[in-house]
């Protein structure tokens, strides 16, 4: 049974789901449409699959702390409380579920998210230095956009917010279409990179 | 009753994930892990009745070949396991492979030729300030891509060229930058506006006489 | 004045410098919380692509079918959810037809939520909107999406849509007139798979991603955008509402002023030394 450990069996199965997904874009060949259709339904239903996987390493992790009884582990406890309580909730009290995603978790998680915004500031301040003229082309365009999403600056200088829309819509513009660009080549190449067996990420 | 406690509720869950700000502690943990959780609980539901309506009903009614991407699914999970761990590659191949052939086929017609088409210009109804903005930001795409051009050396003209690709380059991720910090503030603003209402303002005073409080006793010991 | 601050024997220099994280983030809360307590009422100017976005949902007519994708985490809420319920109320308002779908596991409960805090002016579930669900496997489901948008035998409430008015108003992807999707990350998938199918596309994006997508407006493969909470506030400035993302706008002044301080300030220091020491 080692040839089941075998590389070449990820990498044919992604040639193979790959040669399908592209080639039925360009060629319209029924036998082609067919698998395609049936390909991404399968997809699909392993991607759903995929999305336990998160859920398992954290309920191991937790798992664990609890065992061993680990400084704060009544927190682990906590944890699957809450993820009980609103897995629950959806079949036995929907407007219970509903109460706690919506008045609960959502500002909750707005919550948490708020401290990049001060960590943001103290970077400014702390790091953020005009060492050479890459830097200074940074802090331009950084001051203007800034000045261009607090309304204050467009109400008494209008001329800033003149200056951002130029740097957005024209040096900005033109740049991201370079690393639209970049990225797509990237996308194909990393592509003929695993088909070719130099990336091992997913054949291991 | 709930339009009096939910407020207090939440201001409190608000008040200990920003208690991070002053140092860490375990309320801000407790925050975080009730966040986590929620997060996980609702996962759970939404993967069983996606799974349920795209999967376990269409098996029912006959269409039985579905349980080989169960199978490849549930294979998924061997990633947990040192020896089986290989058998997790194949349903990770075939999303990835799927993936990248739906990305490569439209990056295509989109990104490459839709972008280099947006290169051209109608010059009817074209005033000269719109002819000199559309040339530097066509200097600036051909500079940035020229820029990631590592098989010729960046020098003489190329490295010219390469320079002022870094320079548009800068001035895109400063924009980005700019704009990323409003992004993130507007966070704040949000949860600053709901603890300002009664009742959870109470709390907000609640928190910084708590606040005080330690410091002075950290500053005693 | 010797420059000394107390008993602890540190000038100013010295103490900004221990301090200076402190100090910063005691500022920010500050001016944060002061225009919740006192509003100023700063006037907001309107971004030409906001009122692209609102003319665009305006000029359609009752019955137009119109796709949307929730495609962000609840913690986005304040950047995508309140502009994603202002645009919902105003096509709610000019009787469109909407489906509704998500690439994002938690679109569904919000579009759920979205749909119970909006008027609906009278439309009825599946004949005039439906919520369809989440769709798994991002690229690949929108790919799914697009080539079979009847691909759903059941709604996301568990529903059978065979028999459902509104399934019936499409069979491919093109039938939709307009596509809105609201997203938190660089929008490259979306627009590979999405654009050229459906005659009008518009995002409602975080404001950090706003700078990237400008080559696909230039294009015209991306039809128009709302920049979060801002295009939230400017659109609502339209509709003629003074709703939750306005009130933010005074804070937004003051906070990203500091930004802006924050940066000279930083700098000035900084460049006076080079610069006086060549």
């Amino acid at each position: 049974m080692s040839w089941v450990r075998r590389r070449e069996i990820p990498l044919i199965i992604f040639a193979v789901t790959f040669f399908i997904s592209l080639l039925q874009y360009y060629l319209k060949i029924p036998f082609l449409a067919e698998a395609n259709t049936e390909l991404s339904n399968w997809v699909l239903i392993m991607s759903t699959f995929a999305l336990g996987t998160g859920l398992i390493a954290l309920c191991m992790y937790h798992g664990k702390i609890i065992m061993q009884r680990r400084k704060g582990y009544f927190v682990s406890i906590i944890f699957f409380i809450a993820m009980v309580m609103l897995f629950s909730s959806y079949y036995l009290a929907p407007s219970f579920a509903d109460y706690l995603y919506n008045e609960i978790y959502t500002p909750l998680s707005i919550a948490i998210i708020c401290f990049t915004a001060f960590y943001n500031y103290t970077a400014i301040y702390r790091a953020f230095r005009i060492r050479n003229l890459d830097a200074a082309f940074f802090a331009f365009a950084a001051v203007f956009l800034m000045m261009m999403y607090a309304p204050v600056f467009e109400v008494v200088i209008p001329q800033t917010i003149t200056v951002a829309n130029w740097i957005l819509d024209v040096p900005n513009m033109g740049a991201s279409r370079g690393v639209i660009i970049g990225v797509a080549l990237g996308t194909i190449a990393i592509a003929v990179r695993v088909l070719l067996g130099y990336e091992r990420a997913y054949t291991g | 009753m709930s339009e009096f406690v939910t407020p207090l509720i939440v201001g409190a869950l608000t008040l200990m994930a920003w208690s991070l700000l002053y140092r860490e502690n375990v309320f801000y943990r407790i925050a975080e892990v009730l966040m986590v959780g929620f997060g996980m609980g609702y996962t759970l539901y939404i993967s069983l009745s996606t799974l349920n309506r795209i999967w376990l009903q269409p098996l029912i009614q006959g269409k039985f070949w579905l349980i080989i991407p169960a199978i490849l699914g549930l294979l998924l999970y061997t990633i947990y396991s040192k020896k089986y761990l290989f058998l997790s590659r194949w349903a990770m191949a075939a999303i990835a492979g799927a993936g990248s052939g739906y990305a490569v086929s439209r990056a295509i017609p989109v990104m490459i030729i839709g972008q280099i088409e947006g290169l051209g210009v109608k010059f009817s109804g074209l005033s000269t300030i719109d002819l000199i903005n559309h040339i530097i930001a066509t200097i600036a795409c051909i500079a940035t891509v020229s820029y990631f051009t590592f098989t010729i050396e960046h020098k003489g003209w190329i490295g010219g060229l390469a320079r002022i690709g870094r320079w548009s380059m800068m001035l895109a991720f400063g924009s980005t930058f700019g704009a990323t910090l409003y992004a993130n503030q507007i966070f704040t603003i949000e949860r600053a506006a709901f603890l300002a209402k009664y009742p959870q303002n109470v709390l907000l005073i609640v928190a910084v006489l708590l606040v005080v409080f330690d410091v002075y006793k950290r500053r005693k010991s | 004045m010797n420059g000394r601050i107390r008993g602890d024997g540190m000038d100013w220099h010295t103490f900004m410098s221990k301090y200076d994280r402190q100090i910063i983030f005691l500022v920010v809360l500050f001016l944060t919380f002061l225009p919740a307590f006192r509003p100023i009422g700063i006037p907001l100017p309107q971004f030409y692509l906001t009122n692209k976005t609102y003319y665009a949902i305006e000029s359609l007519k009752p019955g137009d079918l119109v796709l949307i994708s929730f495609d962000f985490t609840p913690g986005e809420w304040v950047e995508l959810g309140i502009a994603m319920r202002d645009i919902m109320q105003h096509l709610f308002i000019k009787r469109a037809r909407i489906v509704i779908i998500a690439f994002d596991p938690n679109g569904p409960a919000i579009a759920h939520r979205i749909l119970g805090e909006i008027d609906l002016k009278g439309a009825v579930y599946g004949t005039d909107y439906v919520v369809l669900g989440y769709i798994p496997g991002f690229e690949t489901g929108m790919a799914a999406f697009v080539s079979n948008p009847k691909m759903f035998e059941r709604d996301y409430y568990g529903n059978p849509t065979v028999n459902m008015p509104i399934m019936n108003a499409f069979n491919t992807i093109s039938d939709f007139k307009m596509y809105i999707f609201a997203c938190l990350t660089w929008v490259d998938p979306w627009m590979r798979q999405f654009s050229g199918k459906i005659e009008t596309i518009i995002g409602v994006l975080s404001s950090d991603i706003v700078p990237q997508v400008m080559p696909y407006i230039n294009t015209g493969q991306l039809y128009s955008l709302i920049r979060g909470s801002r295009g939230a506030a400017e659109y609502e400035q339209l509709m003629g509402i003074k709703g939750e993302a306005t009130a933010f706008m005074d804070a937004a002044s003051l906070t990203v002023s500091l930004g802006v301080i924050l940066t000279i300030v930083a700098n000035y220091g900084y460049l006076k030394k080079k610069l006086g020491g060549r």
